[in-house]
């Protein structure tokens, strides 16, 4: 996501009321927002929101901006903030689970996705690896999750993470490690829920 | 070294960042332990397996672009309402009356019509054409009158998110319509009951000297309404497609129609010009 020289002058552009600038920042930017936003909530139309949510934060902040970060960092901040808050916003409208909740060692971990897994005659092995891993990452507590799509699909490092979750590079090591040993645990309780049916 | 404490060090040994002290701690334990052992191995599988994360192909909507880009005019718009809060835009009556998209794209359609009387403009052939269409046009202001000969019920996707439209048989009703945007919004029109959607892209305050360049159908109009400085309005009954476009000066016409080549036509009409996409 990196494109640091041409991005500080859009940036220069739009901060000082260009919008085309601004157009052609978002247009740089938001198939991997999407993309990232996708794979945090498995769902389009709330993949689009978080991401349109985040542009306008980006918008009304980019004064603010100076260049400390780059940009898609700051971004991924913004993105990961504006999901979180789609989350409360969705908690309170209530959320049905259709599984109990699960016990790791993070603590009880609420199901909150849909189950859409297609039936194992339609799925191929590799797929339904993947779709089993897809459901195990959106079964997390969202900020773990988010850590595990940053580091695992979108291949930034523990320090750039840090970064955009303004957390020491410390903390995102041993929530991750966590994280990855309740996918572990995830995984196999839904291998059970496999194998049982 | 204990079990939970060989535990947080699971992702280091993956990785290879554990330094040779805790390395050489870390096997021991694992051999002396067949359970953590088994563990690790899974957690390690876990982790490989996390991989397969970044082949996922994740097909990013079309209208992505389009859905900030409205997102982001009416967070602008309502600043400037927050700001001027005398301003009396067109919203305002859509807001009060509802309706006011219709009237606003009858507006557009006859901005070019010049003198200010327009007959079910831009509808017709529709299927859902139902009533007559006044407009009156200064500059980029449209003021609107429709009277529709039947209910109606529609949507209008504009810059500021979607209107439902409800127009009652019979009642006259009337808005005005102003871009001050500087870029060129657009608006898609769409009745109950038709297969037809008719889009109008409506310049910004600042013409574009951009003249070429590609993208989707709403991106085309929209360079065109800026590069000519001029409504364009669209009628579209086929799928969604890439275009290509160069515009050339004072050639409105033959430039659309060079863009939208066979995928349909171009036509001069009193109200400006109007695309129909099949």
């Amino acid at each position: 996501m990196d494109r640091p020289s041409s991005d500080a002058i859009l940036i220069e552009r739009a901060q000082r009321g260009d919008r085309s600038a601004f157009d052609d920042l978002v247009r740089r930017y938001e198939a991997k927002a999407y993309q990232y936003a996708f794979r945090l909530t498995r769902n389009q139309e709330e993949a689009c929101d978080v991401v349109s949510d985040a542009f306008i934060r980006v918008y009304n902040a980019l004064h603010n901006f100076k260049g400390q970060s780059t940009f898609s960092t700051w971004l991924y901040r913004i993105l990961t903030n504006c999901f979180l808050d789609s989350r409360k916003k969705e908690k309170n409208r209530q959320t049905v689970s259709l599984e109990a909740n699960f016990q790791t060692l993070e603590g009880e971990i609420e199901r909150e996705v849909e189950d859409e897994r297609p039936s194992p005659l339609e799925e191929t092995e590799k797929n339904e690896r993947e779709a089993r891993m897809q459901r195990a990452v959106a079964m997390l507590p969202e900020f773990q999750r988010a850590m595990i799509v940053m580091y695992h699909a979108e291949d930034m490092t523990y320090e750039e993470i840090a970064e955009s979750l303004d957390l020491p590079v410390g903390t995102v090591k041993s929530r991750l490690n966590r994280a990855r040993s309740s996918l572990r645990e995830l995984l196999m309780k839904d291998s059970e829920l496999f194998s049982a049916s | 070294m204990n079990r939970d404490k060989a535990r947080e060090f699971f992702s280091a040994y993956a990785e290879g960042t554990l330094d040779e002290g805790l390395k050489q701690s870390f096997e021991l334990r694992l051999q002396n332990d067949p359970e953590l052992n088994k563990e690790y191995q899974a957690f390690e599988t876990t982790y490989r397996a996390l991989d397969s994360m970044k082949s996922e192909a994740i097909h990013v909507p079309a209208d992505l672009h389009e859905r900030i880009s409205a997102r982001l005019d009416r967070q602008i718009w309502e600043q400037k309402q927050n700001a001027a809060p005398a301003w009396k835009g067109w919203l305002r009556n859509l807001g009060f009356a509802g309706i006011a998209g219709l009237a606003i794209l009858g507006g557009v359609l006859a901005l070019r019509g010049g003198p200010s009387q327009t007959v079910g403009a831009g509808m017709s052939g529709s299927g859902s054409q139902a009533g007559h269409l006044i407009t009156e046009s200064k500059g980029n202001v449209v003021k609107a009158k429709y009277l529709s000969g039947r209910d109606m019920n529609g949507t209008v996707d504009g810059p500021m998110g979607r209107q439902q439209l409800q127009i009652p048989r019979g009642t006259p009703w009337e808005s005005t319509f102003e871009n001050k945007q500087p870029g060129a919004a657009i608006f898609r029109v769409k009745m109950e009951g038709d297969v037809e959607t008719t889009v109008v892209a409506i310049p910004g305050s600042s013409p574009s000297a951009v003249a070429t360049g590609q993208g989707d159908l709403d991106q085309m109009l929209k360079s065109a309404a800026d590069f000519y400085n001029t409504p364009i309005v669209a009628r579209v009954t086929g799928k969604s497609v890439s275009y290509k476009w160069e515009w050339k000066e004072g050639n409105a016409f033959d430039s659309l129609s060079n863009a939208i080549d066979n995928r349909g036509s171009v036509q001069k009409k009193s109200t400006g010009l109007e695309i129909t996409i099949n």
